[in-house]
């Protein structure tokens, strides 16, 4: 049973990462601040970047196409973090607040 | 050195955790985004544990550095004073999120249990593995085998480079 603990292996690494996973998943359904469920948005992304280096490094350590897509997605999580982030300071100079819960327009 | 590894996972993984759940129940949004670069650090040190240094440096410059710049100049931006009502919703949203995290949670572990019980998912990391050069074997496979993907994502960041200035010029020109 202390062995579980003791050796790191592949299983505590996706443990943590799904942890992650959830926890920024909560903060994107709770939160109000559009700047922070962006900064939850991420945690979920780096998270994921976590679980493919992960089963890189564990699974097929000579041939690591885990560790090159998660560079790809650093680069569209940077992406996708600037768009949102300008929409939002367009929306800001009309609404004058940052509640996402002001931005109800498109309600259908 | 193994014990020393182990406890050094341990210890990341709570101030991981901790900065995580910092950043949803902090209330001002400064000590958020502080709390989010403490945790991007942090997973960083687990890429340079897992022999990934490449990534780890990138995560670095791209999560801890550049990402964390770019909300600053966001909340610059925004300047909104009545933080407290811009902290959380409302109690039962709160509740029965919280409760279906969960359930998520305890049937993804039962899952994950039932299907990694065919091979031991302990096994540590071989030596053998942590003496090979993941920069080579990187840049290998950027510029051959997914050379497409690469050559897709440039493209991707150039339209956004576009749209953004886009949006901006379109502003500007609305203001005059």
């Amino acid at each position: 049973m202390l062995e579980i603990f003791l050796n790191i292996g592949l299983f505590h690494y996706l443990f943590v990462a799904f942890c992650l996973f959830l926890i920024g998943f909560w903060g994107v359904i709770i939160l109000k601040n559009t700047i922070k469920i962006l900064i939850c948005i991420e945690l979920m992304m780096s998270a994921v970047c976590l679980n493919m280096v992960a089963f890189s490094a564990y699974n097929c350590p000579v041939e690591i196409s885990g560790m090159t897509f998660s560079l790809f997605i650093m680069a569209i999580s940077a992406t996708q973090l600037a768009v949102g982030l300008s929409i939002l300071i367009m929306l800001f100079k009309y609404k004058k607040n940052v509640d996402i819960e002001k931005f109800e327009d498109l309600k259908g | 050195m193994e014990i020393f590894n182990s406890l050094l996972f341990y210890v990341i993984a709570f101030l991981l955790l901790f900065s995580a759940i910092a950043v949803i129940f902090m209330p001002k949004i400064v000590y958020n985004v502080i709390f989010a670069v403490f945790a991007f650090l942090l997973t960083g040190a687990y890429y340079f544990m897992l022999n990934a240094t490449f990534i780890g440096i990138c995560q670095v410059a791209i999560y801890a550095i550049a990402i964390s710049i770019l909300l600053l100049f966001a909340i610059i931006l925004t300047p909104f004073y009545k933080e407290k009502d811009l902290w959380i919703t409302f109690k039962p949203r709160i509740l029965l999120s919280a409760g279906a995290i969960f359930v998520i949670f305890i049937c993804v572990i039962l899952i994950i249990f039932e299907y990694f019980q065919s091979f031991d998912t302990t096994i540590p990391l071989k030596q053998s593995v942590l003496n090979i050069n993941t920069i080579n074997l990187i840049a290998e496979n950027i510029f051959e085998k997914y050379i497409f993907a690469y050559e897709t994502l440039s493209l991707l960041l150039l339209i956004t480079i576009i749209g953004i200035g886009a949006i901006i010029c379109k502003h500007k020109l609305e203001e005059k």
